[in-house]
């Protein structure tokens, strides 16, 4: 880039000075040309009656001769003017044609001084074309540079962020005013990347705690029993303590392993126009036989078509972790109802339970990894993955997740998802 | 010696207290980080083992709040997170040591009896008091050059006594530090174990350590 805008600089100014070169030379021959003609001209009609002339034939030899008479009347005009080149030298002639005279008259003079002062000025011109060259030069790849420079600085300050380093931001004031949008689009997409990293880094920190603790368990466990003989009674209990940590820590496992391929089949589905009341009713097909274990009737009401813009994959997962949430925290007797509307813009997907509902303390961290509402002692198993993947896979289709809950009166999931309609809309304004 | 274990993971927990029990301690339990302040600041424990995600109130509130009201009891945190910021937040905020889970258990009783020497001000884990030798980090009791075996209580009292060294204390206070709040048994017991420990102590030997002050308590010295 800095070549190609020094070279088009180079050229541009190469070509102006060539220009004006040949300009400057060929106006200032013809005007020295012109000078010279008038002089030869004047000296011509200025000869007086004292001057001798000489006429001499082509060979060389004098036919007339004497005191020439003095030019009278109307000056002469030019009918030839050339270069003749004779032993002695450069010779300039003019044919002038006297008014009355029957034949013209024809004056040469010795042109070197001429011929000498136009080569020595195209000489000059030449030479401070070639220098005005090499300077333009010189001129071109600094300024090409010097305008180059605040994208280079910005390349090196993108170039020297990692990951650890994604605070990091290109300063758009310092920059001149065409690249300052992109310095914004970059610091967006910086701030993007950050706020994802972020979200990975506390995501393994909250998962390397979740393993940490019962791993420290077993083997306090272990250690504290190893120390001294005992019964097989207490070492059985010992043993059951470190299964029961062990399968926590495969259910834990199993669950990141889940995420993580969650994560990576992220990219392999596509997001498709579906019917939403369609795969609710399914959804709740497939929760029935976990609803009539507790004794929870689930009511469908959803009419006619949903149309929405999502992943079927997600969806379905989605809708499936919320409706099994609902089930499981509800008493029995319970009721669990699915339902949703759509309006030009967007759906929205409710799944709402009549259970002991949440407390306001625990709602604002709900969708958080590894959170659990209940003690550990009490969650029996649940891990606090279920909301969280419920609230990754709706942010990845584009969506929002919101909860309300009152304390004895039941907790209610609304899930927005852009309507297939809207995507087109928006597809035809892009 | 008696403990406060603030954690909030039931296994862990139990364990950590069997463990600290079998080795003699007094162990309180509990796993709600509001239930451990306020027992931390009603009794008089030589060691808090506190797990830092507690639910109700967590370590680094704990912690604060007892430094606030003016205890110095001896706090080791207990983490799963090894990020040095947490490591210098706990030890800003007042806590006297830190240990990552998972942790081997030598090394948690290690800390464990490092700051309860620490909190009676001593840093030698062997007490000398005249031809008495109290290995606090062996559990080993020689008297003349010649090994005495104690029971954990025993042993637990003799050595509450040796790091109150020359001070007179109340049966109420060797209680406190002796049992846990679960232990049923009165502060008569007290005197029944000051009796066990004379007669492995100061039967054998002219010069009596362990003294009565009537109406006070009991005092360890080789000043009589």
């Amino acid at each position: 880039m800095t070549r190609r805008i020094a070279l088009s600089i180079l050229l541009t100014v190469w070509a102006a000075i060539l220009i004006a070169g040949v300009t400057s030379w060929l106006t200032a021959r013809k005007a020295l040309l012109d000078q010279f003609d008038q002089a030869i001209k004047d000296h011509a009609t200025s000869l007086n009656s004292l001057d001798r002339y000489a006429v001499k034939d082509v060979r060389g030899r004098t036919v007339d001769g004497g005191i020439a008479g003095r030019f009278a009347g109307p000056a002469p005009t030019i009918i030839e003017r050339t270069f003749v080149e004779l032993p002695e030298g450069t010779y300039r002639r003019l044919v002038l044609q006297v008014p009355g005279q029957a034949l013209p008259v024809s004056v040469s003079v010795p042109a070197d001084q001429y011929v000498h002062s136009l080569r020595w000025l195209g000489g000059a011109l030449a030479i401070s074309g070639v220098l005005a060259g090499a300077v333009a030069a010189i001129v071109a790849a600094w300024v090409a540079r010097l305008a180059l420079r605040p994208l280079s600085h910005t390349a090196e300050v993108v170039g020297a962020i990692d990951q650890s380093k994604l605070d990091r931001r290109i300063d758009a004031a310092a920059l001149p005013e065409e690249l300052r949008p992109m310095a914004g689009r970059l610091n967006e997409l910086l701030g993007r990347l950050q706020h994802a990293f972020e979200e990975r880094r506390r995501f393994l920190a909250d998962a390397s705690h979740e393993l940490r603790t019962p791993v420290a368990a077993m083997i306090t466990t272990m250690e504290v029993a190893l120390r001294r003989p005992r019964p097989a009674a207490e070492l059985t209990e010992t043993l059951e303590t470190c299964l029961s940590e062990a399968r926590h820590m495969r259910q834990l496992v199993q669950a990141l392993l889940r995420q993580i391929r969650a994560e990576a089949a992220s990219g392999d589905e596509e997001a498709q126009d579906l019917d939403a009341a369609q795969m609710l009713r399914e959804c709740a097909d497939l929760a029935d036989s976990l609803a009539l274990q507790k004794q929870i009737h689930i009511v469908r009401s959803v009419n006619g078509a949903i149309p929405v813009r999502a992943e079927p994959g997600r969806l379905r997962s989605v809708v499936l972790n919320l409706m099994s949430n609902a089930i499981e925290y509800n008493h029995p007797g319970g009721m669990v109802e699915v339902s949703a509307h759509a309006d030009e813009a967007s759906a929205e997907i409710v799944v709402r339970d009549d259970g002991p509902g949440i407390a306001p303390e625990h709602l604002p961290h709900l969708f958080e990894p590894f959170y659990r509402a209940t003690a550990k002692q009490e969650s029996d198993g649940h891990l606090g993955l279920g909301l969280f993947l419920v609230d990754s896979h709706v942010k990845a289709m584009g969506g929002e997740c919101r909860v309300e809950s009152r304390l004895g009166a039941g907790t209610t999931f609304r899930i927005r998802l852009p309507s297939s309609t809207q995507c087109l809309a928006t597809t035809e304004a892009l | 010696m008696r403990v406060l274990v603030a954690e909030d993971h039931g296994p862990l927990a139990r364990s950590i207290a069997n463990g600290l029990r079998e080795e003699g301690f007094a162990v309180d339990l509990t796993g709600d980080g509001q239930e451990a302040l306020h027992w931390a600041q009603s009794n008089p424990y030589d060691c808090v083992v506190l797990d830092i995600m507690l639910p109700g109130r967590d370590g680094w509130s704990v912690i604060q709040n007892l430094r606030r009201g003016g205890s110095s009891a001896p706090v080791l945190l207990l983490t799963a997170r090894d990020a040095i910021e947490d490591r210098v937040k706990g030890l800003n905020l007042g806590a006297d040591d830190y240990l990552v889970k998972p942790f081997a258990w030598e090394e948690l009783l290690a800390r464990v009896r490092a700051l309860v020497r620490r909190g009676h001000g001593q840093k030698s884990p062997v007490r000398q008091i005249a031809d008495l030798e109290i290995d606090t980090a062996a559990k080993v009791v020689r008297r003349g050059g010649k090994n005495i075996t104690l029971s954990a209580k025993e042993y637990a009292l003799l050595e509450y006594l040796a790091h109150r060294e020359g001070r007179v204390v109340s049966r109420q206070e060797i209680w406190d530090h002796l049992y846990d709040a679960a232990d049923e048994a009165t502060s008569n017991v007290v005197d029944v174990y000051i009796g066990y420990l004379r007669s492995k102590i100061d039967k054998d030997f002219d010069l009596k350590l362990i003294h009565t002050r009537r109406g006070l308590g009991y005092v360890l010295t080789a000043q009589p």
